[in-house]
């Protein structure tokens, strides 16, 4: 006779050397990477949501039943508003069906920003499209996300032979046709396809704007409430994480603020304010990201790092890169604030421990 | 103890005894700890509404995981029409009666293998077994006689009755 639950009991024992002690380790990694690509996912379709509802209000002579012209519409070019996130653009084009797209431009400056907008003639999908300048290849992603710059992008130019005064060329093309798929359990994966013949690209350069230059929109009577700054859709720390926030003084908006953290691992900061202005995040005196709000939408903005992407940091004039373990401080310098904001700083991966 | 601390706590915890029951489902140690993270990581999103035991939860998610997973993309899974030989076995050797058993039960319907393990390795109830799969008492009951009864039929298993 074969007991059956000896049977299993048996062919289950634990082989020796099995590696167990890492897991934990692994489920927190993985949970962070659902997160992030929930934020991706949610931040490409309000990137496409955004140009959607901006295209559609731009080219009101396109609508079947245009509304009355009570308002007169915002300059564009080639169907990009003129100013956008702290931009203005100076050259744009869209390409013909089935076509790559280029954009000639002499440089003013090499604070250069880039948008773009597609259309697949497909109901939820997107393209998937690089970028390249001079026949350097600059960037690659999904279309529709918006904005693009490069802060500390001057060794970058450089290297693909863009300098003030000579014309460069920004071509863009279509790689693929990419759709997110739901299945039956309920995950989502995303789906590649040719690209369809009908695609259209287009393709925006612009030149960042001083704060104090930008067009801003006029203020509401009431201001948006801030959000709890969900990361990856939780509020509430995940296994290992201990969040430090900061919240704008409640009469002094304009005050700096700092919180000293250990440099190891990885950190996420999702920053949040209600009107416009600038978050200057510094690490140890020096600047390595700054948030901005154009609006008084009260959107989230965010960003990331890795302790020991030391490529990354070296592309950051003045910054010297810490030891594992040292003790670095953080400092918040807001800039142009009216309003609240506030600021989240996630620790992720190695720089924390359960 | 925060819910981060139940959490980790549980994992550190509880997780070996869950990994055997995703090896004898997966039967592949690497899938096996691939479903069982998995798992895990779903349970985490619901971590701070779960107030009693949560093993049965994690079970469930990883029972009914493991059950849906062939809808899914699984880079570690390759479908195969027969089991690969166990290493060291010879044609001219006596029939291991129960590696038999083990090799037929792979050949099992997932959700049949689902329920064998479930009762004979976790030692669940038929209504917790009902529970964790969604199913109802009846459909347990009926899989598990047609499992028991495919591993009595199955031709490899020539010893009548090895199942008790």
């Amino acid at each position: 006779m074969i007991d059956l639950k000896e049977l299993l009991d048996d062919r289950s024992a634990t082989p020796a050397g099995l590696v167990q002690h890492q897991r934990l380790q692994q489920v927190r990694g993985r949970i962070t990477t659902r997160r992030r690509r929930r934020i991706t996912a949610g931040g490409a379709f309000a990137a496409v949501l955004a140009l959607v509802l901006t295209g559609y209000a731009l080219t009101p002579a396109q609508r079947a039943a245009p509304d009355p012209a009570t308002t007169p519409s915002a300059p564009t070019l080639a169907g990009f508003p003129e100013y956008a996130q702290g931009s203005r653009v100076v050259a744009a084009a869209r390409s013909r069906p089935g076509e790559q797209v280029n954009v000639a431009w002499t440089p003013t400056t090499l604070d250069i920003a880039l948008f773009t907008d597609c259309a697949t003639g497909q109901a939820d999908a997107v393209l998937a499209h690089e970028i390249k300048v001079n026949g350097h290849l600059l960037t690659s992603g999904t279309c529709g996300v918006s904005g693009l710059h490069w802060p500390h992008g001057d060794r970058m130019w450089a290297e693909k032979g863009v300098e003030i005064g000579k014309p460069a060329v920004f071509t863009m093309t279509a790689l693929r046709v990419r759709r997110t798929v739901t299945t039956t359990d309920g995950e989502s994966r995303t789906e590649d396809g040719p690209v369809p013949a009908g695609a259209v690209l287009g393709l925006a350069v612009g030149t960042r704007l001083p704060f104090t230059e930008y067009p801003l929109p006029a203020r509401p009577d009431r201001l948006p409430a801030l959000g709890d700054l969900r990361n990856g859709g939780e509020a509430a720390d995940m296994p290992g994480e201990a969040s430090q926030w900061m919240l704008s003084h409640p009469n002094l908006p304009l005050l700096s603020m700092s919180r000293n953290i250990t440099w190891r691992g990885q950190y996420d900061l999702r920053l949040q304010a209600q009107t416009p202005g600038l978050l200057h995040v510094l690490i140890d005196g020096v600047e390595v990201y700054t948030g901005e709000w154009w609006t008084y939408e009260a959107n989230e903005a965010g960003t990331w790092w890795s302790t020991d992407d030391s490529a990354a940091w070296a592309a950051i004039p003045g910054f010297t890169m810490p030891e594992d373990g040292d003790i670095v401080t953080v400092t918040v310098v807001p800039e142009h604030f009216t309003g609240t904001w506030q600021l989240r700083i996630v620790p992720l991966g190695g720089g924390a421990t359960l | 103890m925060t819910h981060s601390d139940t959490f980790a706590d549980f994992v550190t915890t509880r997780s070996p005894r869950l990994l055997r029951t995703a090896y004898l489902l997966t039967r592949d140690w690497a899938l096996a700890e691939d479903l069982l993270q998995t798992s895990l990581v779903k349970a985490w999103s619901a971590w701070r509404r779960i107030d009693t035991d949560p093993e049965p939860y994690v079970r469930r998610i990883l029972v009914n995981t493991y059950a849906t997973w062939w809808r899914r993309r699984w880079r570690g899974e390759q479908p195969a029409a027969e089991l690969p030989e166990p290493a060291g076995s010879e044609p001219h050797l006596a029939v291991d009666a129960r590696d038999e058993v083990w090799r037929a039960l792979g050949r099992l319907p997932r959700r049949q293998r689902a329920v064998l393990v479930l009762r004979y390795f976790e030692d669940l109830s038929e209504a917790q077994i009902a529970e964790v799969m969604g199913v109802s008492v009846g459909t347990v009951k009926s899989q598990a006689a047609k499992a028991l009864a495919r591993l009595r039929l199955d031709e490899s298993l020539t010893i009548e009755g090895v199942l008790r």
